[in-house]
């Protein structure tokens, strides 16, 4: 996957652009999923489009895990959620 | 931009803190941090904030720091200076990060940091936004048992 466009040079700030869309998508989802909370506690895990790629206890083995994945999108595309252990209101049961 | 004319107004999330005897949350925050791209540029990525105003500055924990390569420069004034944080010692310096507001309308900020070598072993690894915060941007908080927001002028 191509690398993707950075906001290093833009100013005013930029609202989020399509990549970073997704990936508040994909920390929303891992905040209120019943299932990642309950499988991932106290691990980060590395999501996206509403999949966790890989857990670890540091970010690092998250991304490592998930990049070992045929089809990984690459770790711009990833959202790296701490996983407390208890899913927010409003996602799935 | 409400209330008030010029107001940033960010929402906060009310996290429950599991394994207490009664209610208790968290404040969250979603921002968008500066991070190095490997290729000489930078690219946001989402970190939560948790409130935290016991602590008077902000601190961003070394797995967050490292393994998501956030870009920290160092602060004129600060060289050399290295303070504690619950028995920790840190270097200080400024991160960078993007807030958008109700209405999705982006403002970048410049926190001062603590960048400990170590995080307590009883305390998730969020990054903290300290009191010192509120006092470099004349921001201001509101909080309920349910929600809160974090308003900026």
């Amino acid at each position: 996957m191509s690398t993707p466009q950075t906001n290093e040079a833009r100013s005013p700030p930029m609202p989020l652009d399509a990549r970073e869309l997704q990936m508040n998508a994909d920390y929303d989802w891992a905040q209120r999923d019943t299932e990642v909370q309950k499988t991932y506690a106290g691990r980060f895990a590395a999501v996206y489009q509403s999949r966790v790629w890989g857990a670890g206890r540091r970010p690092r083995e998250a991304f490592e895990a998930a990049m070992r994945l045929p089809g990984c999108p690459g770790k711009m595309y990833l959202a790296m959620v701490y996983i407390e252990g208890v899913a927010l209101p409003g996602g799935a049961k | 931009m409400t209330p008030g004319s010029g107001t940033s107004v960010y929402a906060l999330t009310a996290y429950p803190v599991h394994g207490l005897p009664t209610p208790a949350h968290r404040y969250l925050l979603r921002a968008w941090w500066a991070c190095d791209n490997g290729a000489g540029g930078s690219y946001r990525r989402a970190s939560d904030l948790v409130i935290s105003t016991g602590d008077t500055l902000s601190v961003i924990p070394p797995q967050i720091r490292f393994d998501m390569d956030l870009l920290v420069t160092a602060e004129a004034g600060w060289a050399g200076t290295r303070l504690g944080w619950r028995g920790i010692l840190c270097r200080v310096g400024r991160a960078r990060l993007t807030l958008h507001d109700d209405s999705g309308h982006p403002r970048d900020f410049s926190p001062l940091v603590l960048l400990p070598n170590r995080m307590p072993p009883d305390l998730p690894p969020f990054i903290h936004l300290g009191a010192q915060f509120l006092d470099e941007f004349a921001a201001r908080l509101e909080i309920t048992p349910a929600a809160g927001r974090l308003l900026v002028p």
